[in-house]
């Protein structure tokens, strides 16, 4: 890696050291570009002057160890670990444009911000310019193109996922390392999550079940949002369509001086509702009501705002945040058949409100904190209204079905100590991990029940020799209404040669009941479901195993990854019939998913291509004397690639996803019966264009060329006979355009 | 520096007002055109806490009664001897093996073989049956109220039955306090009702010949697999009413010469329940209007009947509506 980043190391005998940031594009100086020194005792921030050129008027230590952060706006990052030695002798440093990938930090699960390939774990990144080359509004259109993940779409309780091969309640997903609540049938509305202020995004495959307890069973998704203090000020605005009727706006500020930052951050997303036969570039306009009226993608209106505060305190940072959500989700009903003269429509509402106070910081030289409060809270409420289609007078019901209110919420008090001294053989941190959950809903036990979740946890990571680190991990906890698992997880990083890595792990993962699982009451004269408060924890044994080749070349970098992946889900909570009369939830079965998968990353000049497969096989569930495999497996495809024309300042980017036939096989009536879920691709093409300086940016593109809609599947209901169906899977072809208008004001054009 | 600002702010401007688009209202849908047809609308209540008996010559409700009402039916004619039960409260039956009724103390052991009656009304296969021969002691279950509380278990003896009544002994199941009942045929009727809350005989049903459909929830028992579950729907009177099912003609295209080509069925659940259909998905009821009824009704005269709704102007479900002719 080391050889891209040209540093050039001069003798010099000169007391004020001066740093040259240059393009490695073409040599020419690049201003206010940012440079960072600091170790555990040194922090050192300084900003090139129109000639490139920045001061340092430190000398550093010889022998110590400091690392050097060089950021400027189009370049991509540039980070290093040198010694005082070398630093001193540190005259010019070159940055590559940043289409070209570098070293990328991550911070899910690590001590300190860890290069990617560097990190014990396997870490995917999405970043932000994946985001905005995507064109992407949410979470589920960055996840379409990702590889080991499958979408759901449930047109009223939103986007889900499957991760490896198990379902979404068993992936966690957290907004700067807190969780995100209001799972619906498990799964979380990742339509309901926005990207538009998103640095990274960090996808971790495996459990974390240690570090973020239930639910990190099959995966972590960590959002990072983006934490801007560079600029004095940086205002944002973006405008975003799409031809089948999307119209987004948002904006953001932020404002930073000596020791504060404040962020504000708002926006409106509208969508008109989809229908196969819709026509695209079609404004909303009034239209009678008749059965075009029904959307099978419904209508939905979401606005978000949030203010985020930051200080620095001596060496701990900080932040205070508050983020609020509504979203009103709009189902017009199909007329009421046969004259088509009522409806019944349904309007969702919900509302998240997060709020978080963190600190973060250094205590002492190899000591620092990380501390994240939370309090979460989630309602959903739905309310359905007769529609006399001929008067178009509303008649609000209030039958039992009718106004229907869910919430959720969560206290979290976490906290993390980490002892990270890099030339020390040992580091560790230890953490506390407390949650408190409480759900009201109308078919629990009492309305409302909750529930409390105390945990200690603790990891190490171990230098054995030099290039083999071991990472054990622990978590104890203690839960109010059930027996909290222990969890325990080994992780191991082995640099092989200076190109190969090879990692290993073993963790075992758990999903807690929920509170649903544990309270539910549904009892009338058809009906009797109760929920079991005796359940156990879902726990998983995950085993993986990867090997990592990377190649540095002039001007350009290669990437191979290898790995596979085995996860053994036991205790599996099924809704089950306990006598003739009563069903429950109950602690059985067993899950299994394996798979295998190849990933090439090409970085040359311009030039970024990706190419990614895997195979990944899932249990059939069935009885071993039936003597039929274990596992139905379907391949995974991803290929993008992206290329910058670097005078035109023009990005043209392509993403393709395969979604192999998803087969199952079942035991019907003694009968096997193949089930499946049809094969469809993703394939999205954008252009991407720099204007007036950098400050306005225009992306336009086609997703989903290949017209995906609906696709076939499958698949058994109850105890009756197969039937063939569609699942709605994508709104069909359709074109977008996104203007970005950035307008910033460095910190030093105030001292110039 | 500000001029471009200006420009851009421009630019995102006019782009704010074409994103600013927001749901639109709608237009009035026109009203359908009904034609001479007389149309019902029947008051069960979003919790089905009705029963209600229509009669179509002159389109009247004959009378509205609480599911609640009654617990058993006994048959009227000279002959008759059978019993059965209200399945609109899921009311089900168990034939013990002891004779009397003191033995019988609880309920244990017979949560799986209660029976319910067969929602054709056929009464040779009640959930009684044949009570004469080795006569014990049945456990009656009273079934759930409209908001679905349990009613309570009694124990039930038939003593006789002769050609003008019928005596029985019953008690709450724990009680050692029996009490006998004697309940008179009347041949007007199909069925004599008898309340064990009131501990007598109550008017429930109409008489026999004044009367065509009774809008209702009833047990009904679906095969694969065997369960016993309540339905919403209408059972036909007993009494030399016969009802066809067309689904291949239009309801507008029905006409009598209709009535010679279709068989008509005499089971009480002839029309049923099956005309609606729930969603799991949406939670609503839907209609299906393409089933279409011929009803004979004791008088002989034909009419043609169909569902188009089961909410009423408010939205609330268990308002069944529908629309007939005579042919």
């Amino acid at each position: 890696m080391k050889l891209i980043i040209t540093l050039f190391l001069i003798s010099t005998t000169c007391v004020a050291q001066t740093i040259k940031v240059l393009s490695a594009k073409d040599k020419s100086p690049l201003p206010f570009a940012f440079i960072t020194i600091k170790n555990d005792v040194v922090f050192l921030q300084q900003i090139t002057d129109v000639n490139g050129v920045a001061t340092i008027g430190k000398e550093f230590k010889t022998n110590e160890l400091y690392t050097i952060t060089i950021k400027s706006v189009g370049y991509k990052t540039n980070v290093q670990q040198l010694t005082g030695g070398n630093l001193n002798q540190l005259t010019e440093a070159c940055l590559l444009p940043s289409n070209v990938q570098l070293q990328e930090l991550v911070i899910t699960a690590q001590y300190t911000p860890t290069i990617t390939e560097q990190a014990i774990q396997k870490i995917k990144i999405i970043d932000k310019q994946k985001i905005a080359q995507m064109g992407a509004v949410n979470l589920r259109d960055v996840l379409t193109n990702q590889l080991n993940v499958r979408l759901q779409q449930d047109n009223i309780l939103g986007a889900g996922i499957s991760c490896q091969g198990v379902s979404g309640e068993n992936v966690k997903i957290l907004c700067d390392g807190i969780p995100m609540i209001g799972r619906l049938n498990g799964n979380i509305d990742l339509s309901q999550i926005n990207v538009n202020n998103v640095e990274r995004i960090e996808i971790v495959e495996g459990p974390l079940s240690v570090q973020y307890g239930t639910n990190a069973l099959a995966g972590t998704i960590n959002i990072i949002t983006k934490k801007n203090n560079v600029q004095k000020y940086q205002l944002g605005a973006s405008a975003y369509y799409e031809s089948i009727g999307t119209y987004n706006l948002n904006a953001n500020l932020s404002y930073s001086k000596n020791k504060y930052l404040l962020q504000i951050n708002g926006g409106r997303n509208y969508f008109d509702g989809w229908n196969s036969n819709d026509n695209l570039f079609v404004l909303p306009h009034s239209k009678i009501a008749d059965s075009s009226r029904y959307k099978q993608w419904k209508p939905r209106l979401q606005y978000f705002a949030d203010v985020g505060y930051n200080y620095q305190l001596k060496k701990i940072n900080v932040g205070v945040k508050s983020a609020f959500f509504t979203e009103k989700i709009i189902n017009r009903g199909y007329p009421n058949a046969p004259y088509l003269e009522n409806a019944f429509d349904d309007y969702y509402y919900t509302q998240r409100f997060d709020n978080s106070v963190t600190l973060n910081g250094k205590m002492n030289k190899y000591w620092s904190i990380q501390s994240v409060n939370a309090y979460n809270y989630y309602g959903r409420e739905k309310q359905t209204l007769y529609k006399n289609l001929t008067t178009l007078n509303e008649t609000a019901t209030n039958v039992s079905n009718g106004q229907d209110t869910t919430s959720f919420s969560l206290l979290m008090l976490r906290a993390s100590l980490v002892h990270a001294n890099d030339s020390a053989k040992i580091n560790y941190e230890f953490g506390y991990d407390i949650n408190h959950e409480s759900a009201l809903g109308k078919r629990l036990q009492n309305n409302l029940q909750a529930m409390g979740d105390y945990a200690l946890y603790s990891t190490a990571e171990y230098k054995l020799i030099n290039k083999l680190i071991i990472k054990p991990g622990l978590r104890y906890g203690y839960n109010t209404i059930y027996n909290a698992p222990v969890v325990p997880s080994l992780n191991i990083r082995w640099q092989l040669a200076h190109k190969h890595s090879l990692r290993g792990s073993y963790a075992k993962g758990y999903r807690a009941p929920s509170i649903k699982e544990l309270y539910f009451y549904f009892v009338d004269i058809n009906h009797n479901i109760i929920g079991n408060k005796n359940l156990k924890a879902e726990t998983s044994n995950n085993y993986m195993l990867s090997y990592n080749y990377t190649t540095p070349i002039q001007n350009a970098n290669y990437k191979l990854d290898v790995s596979s992946f085995y996860n053994q889900i036991n205790n599996l909570i099924t809704l089950a019939q306990i006598s003739p009369t009563l069903y429950s939830y109950i602690n059985v079965g067993h899950y299994k998913t394996l798979g295998v998968q190849l990933s090439n990353t090409l970085h040359y000049q311009q030039l970024n291509v990706q190419l990614a497969a895997s195979y990944i096989g899932r249990d059939n569930q069935l009885p071993p004397t039936l003597g039929v495999s274990n596992y139905s497996y379907s391949p995974e495809l991803q290929a993008n690639a992206s290329y910058l024309f670097t005078k035109l300042k023009t990005t043209v980017s392509a993403f393709y996803k395969y979604n192999g036939r998803l087969p199952n096989l079942v035991l019907i009536n003694n009968e096997l019966q193949q089930n499946y879920i049809s094969s469809y691709s993703i394939f999205d093409v954008t252009l991407n264009q720099q204007l007036i300086n950098n400050t306005l940016n225009v992306t336009i593109g086609c997703k989903n060329i290949l017209n995906v809609t609906n696709i076939n599947a499958n698949t058994t209901t109850g105890a009756h006979s197969q039937a063939s169906s569609t699942l709605a899977m994508a709104t069909g072809r359709n074109y977008f355009v996104k203007l970005t208008l950035n307008l910033s004001q460095l910190k030093n054009d105030i001292n110039n | 520096m500000t001029s471009i600002i200006k420009n851009q702010l421009g630019i995102v401007l006019g782009i704010c007002f074409i994103l600013f688009a927001c749901e639109k209202k709608e237009l009035p849908a026109p009203a359908y055109n009904r034609g001479d047809i007389i149309t019902a609308q029947i008051e069960m209540t979003s919790n089905y806490k009705n029963q209600v008996w229509f009669r179509l010559f002159d389109n009247k409700v004959v009378s509205t009664n609480l599911k609640t009402d009654w617990d058993l039916n006994f048959e009227n004619t000279a002959n008759g001897q059978h019993l059965s039960l209200n399945s609109a409260k899921a009311m089900r039956a168990y034939k013990t093996s002891y004779a009397n009724l003191t033995q019988v103390t609880d309920t244990t052991g017979i949560a799986t073989h209660c029976k319910a009656d067969n929602p054709s009304g056929n009464l040779d296969s009640t959930a009684i049956g044949n009570w004469q021969t080795n006569n014990t002691v049945y456990i009656i279950n009273r079934g759930y109220n409209e908001i679905g509380q349990q009613q309570g278990y009694y124990k039930l003896k038939i003593i006789s039955v002769t050609t003008t009544h019928y005596v029985i002994e019953y008690a709450p199941i724990t009680s050692t306090e029996i009490k006998q009942q004697t309940i008179t045929k009347n041949n007007d009727y199909n069925n004599t009702s008898f309340s064990f809350t009131s501990n007598n005989v109550v008017l429930v049903e109409p008489q026999k010949n004044n009367y065509d459909l009774c809008f209702t929830q009833y047990t009904h028992v679906f095969t694969n697999p065997f369960q016993y579950y309540q339905v919403v729907g209408v059972l036909n009177n007993n009494y030399k009413t016969r009802i066809a099912k067309i689904t291949n003609i239009a309801f507008a295209n029905i006409t009598i010469a209709d009535t010679l080509t279709h068989q008509f069925y005499t089971t009480q659940n002839a029309i049923g329940y099956d005309w609606k259909s729930f969603s799991l998905n949406t939670n609503l009821f839907t209609i299906d209007a393409t089933k279409c009824y011929i009803i004979n009704d004791s008088r002989g005269f034909y009419y043609k009947l169909h569902f188009i709704d089961f909410y009423n102007e408010a939205g609330i479900k268990g308002y069944p509506k529908c629309e007939y002719k005579k042919l």
